[in-house]
């Protein structure tokens, strides 16, 4: 029993060097993650912020210009042109300058002033038909706002009925406050799962895996001593997007540390169990890299990091009973912003532990049919 | 991974555009239009991005391990001692992998006619033109990636961080890039995939847009001959 533990003790020790003794390989260990947080929390964002928009504007009367600087005013619209001919509207939208142009037919006041609904043309660049479709939607909010203020001054009843919406747990409906906390994995799988799966990989191609076999090493032994040092690896990744998260972002942190660290620790296991797995197939690094790489992306696409998980086909989404990733971003984000308990989330710990148990002894088992 | 992305991603537009629908009692009424698009159809975007994604997967990200791993095993200074020159070296490198790009890129495209149904507005041969530029770049930084690190980790690491990532995050494929922050957006400048992008979905959706054409293409051929010399450079060096 010592025995066996001074040897993985020992394997640790040794996969510790191998990784953090070259100082290029500690710089893209660690680096990528912070670059990766950084950037793509400040860019991973389906808000709209500028709306670049040319108008072409047929009634030039008082009340097209007022509905013009309504749209001004909004902050979000950008106001690039002001057409004079339709043809000019396919130039602007074909080439990319704007994304929406605003028609105002020529009877605009007239019809306003008559009491009579008034249309206004939006035609949007669909190329990337989501963007474009946000933006509509922004035209709709402006629009009602216009139609508010119109009818107030012009003495006409407003609706009765008024929605106020309030969104908890994220007041301003920042998409920042969802999308950072859900990096704290995402970030990690990458990484770990790479990290892992390249390990095993790069001794079987370099020899020395041969040499750690005529050890007394056991097969779990190599399993745990291959294990640990990239969960700690992993570990020490998500504390530095959760310092990036909490101190740049300054994103609030509002569940326990001890819920936190005891979902990543199973997330961990499961991803390190997954890298093993992978690497107990793969012959060569390239090998490895590209079935880790197709082993990652469906997990990331289909976590509920970019779309929502409930709006997923149904094949789809019992398919993804097996993705971890899936059960940490539920966890991290309740966590970090709902502050929930352990008991809340148990129907995220038992996947991750259920997971973690499987991949592992399935590599072991693995391991050890290829050492026989 | 088409199929990956495009389940999802579609449903979630939907209802997005119903909870946009807000409740309207005139008097001004929008009647809206998506050009390109009129269904909202969201494979429309994403069969052209795929395109992006699959190329830069095979051309960065395959090959930033090729020469790399003949470093790792020393097989490199055996091919050193023939009378093979750089120029020779880096195309037979290249040749293989451009091949496996092009199968992918036509397998995309087969998808994209007959799965996705998205209209090809644009010709086929202006599409063909971006793609074997835009994979020729990508190989390019693939092979710099790995003469310069010579360790298959590393090389990996970096082609992910360096090429994958922001293909998908920054090139205008899933996010909007003028709602970026300034210097986020001065980042995907330097982007190969940010044109890529352009170009792909403007040949497919909007036609030949002269315009957009040519800028996009212009950019990407001065990247694929700048990263193919460049390496041509760093590979003669190192041989010497």
């Amino acid at each position: 029993m010592r025995s066996s533990l001074l040897r993985i003790l020992a394997l640790i020790r040794k996969e510790f060097l191998a990784v953090l003794k070259d100082p290029r390989s500690r710089f893209i260990i660690f680096l990528p993650p912070i670059l990766q947080c950084l950037i793509f929390g400040y860019a991973a964002s389906f808000d709209l912020n500028s709306v670049p928009y040319a108008v072409f504007d047929q009634d030039h009367s008082a009340a097209s210009t007022a509905f013009i600087s309504h749209l001004d005013g909004s902050g979000i619209f950008r106001r690039q042109a002001n057409l004079d001919r339709a043809e000019d509207i396919s130039t602007w939208i074909n080439g990319s300058r704007v994304l929406l142009v605003i028609q105002i037919g020529q009877d605009f006041e007239r019809h306003l002033l008559a009491g009579e609904p008034a249309q206004v043309q939006v035609i949007a660049d669909g190329r990337n038909s989501n963007t474009a479709g946000t933006a509509l939607g922004y035209i709709r909010s402006v629009v009602e706002a216009f139609n508010a203020s119109w009818r107030a001054s012009h003495g006409q009843a407003s609706p009765t009925v008024r929605i106020v919406t309030r969104s908890w747990y994220n007041p301003n409906l920042d998409s920042r406050w969802s999308m950072i906390p859900s990096l704290i994995g995402t970030l990690t799988m990458m990484g770990t799962l790479m990290l892992t799966a390249m390990s095993v990989a790069r001794e079987r191609e370099q020899g020395t895996f041969d040499q750690l076999l005529v050890t007394p090493f056991r097969p779990f032994e190599i399993m745990i001593g291959k294990a640990v040092p990239n969960m700690i690896i992993g570990l020490t990744q998500s504390t530095t997007i959760l310092l990036i998260a909490q101190f740049w972002f300054h994103i609030p942190f509002a569940g326990s540390f001890v819920v936190l660290y005891a979902g990543l620790g199973l997330f961990l296991l499961a991803a390190v169990g997954l890298g093993l797995f992978v690497s107990s197939i793969a012959k060569t690094m390239q090998q490895a890299m590209l079935y880790a790489f197709l082993m990652v992306m469906p997990f990331a696409l289909l976590s509920g990091l970019n779309t929502p998980f409930t709006s997923m086909p149904a094949f789809l989404q019992s398919a993804m009973v097996i993705n971890p990733l899936r059960y940490a971003l539920d966890l991290t984000k309740r966590v970090y912003l709902e502050d929930a308990g352990f008991a809340q989330l148990l129907s995220d710990f038992l996947p991750l532990t259920i997971i973690g148990l499987v991949t592992l002894s399935g590599a072991a088992w693995l391991f050890r049919r290829r050492l026989t | 991974m088409q199929g990956y992305a495009q389940g999802p991603v579609a449903e979630w537009s939907a209802a997005r555009a119903g909870a946009d629908a807000l409740v309207s009692a005139g008097p001004v009424i929008v009647v809206d239009r998506m050009w390109f698009n009129e269904g909202n159809d969201s494979h429309y975007f994403l069969v052209p991005g795929l395109i992006v994604l699959v190329m830069t997967i095979i051309g960065a990200f395959l090959t930033a391990m090729v020469v790399a791993r003949e470093w790792e095993r020393g097989t490199l200074e055996a091919l050193f001692v023939t009378p093979m020159r750089a120029g020779e070296f880096l195309i037979s490198k290249l040749i293989p992998y451009f091949g496996l790009g092009m199968i992918g890129f036509v397998l995309c495209l087969l998808a994209g006619q007959f799965l996705f149904h998205v209209p090809l507005r644009g010709s086929l041969f202006l599409l063909c033109l971006a793609s074997i530029i835009y994979l020729l770049v990508a190989l390019g930084i693939g092979l710099l990636i790995s003469t310069l690190v010579k360790s298959q980790f590393l090389a990996s690491q970096l082609a992910m961080t360096l090429t994958f990532l922001p293909a998908m995050m920054l090139s205008g494929f899933l996010y909007d890039l003028r709602s970026m922050p300034v210097f986020i957006q001065a980042i995907t400048y330097a982007l190969p995939a940010r044109y890529a992008v352009a170009l792909m979905q403007t040949i497919y959706l909007a036609g030949n847009v002269g315009s957009v054409v040519r800028l996009n293409l212009g950019v990407l051929a001065a990247m694929a001959v700048a990263l193919l010399v460049l390496t041509r450079l760093v590979t003669r060096k190192q041989l010497s």
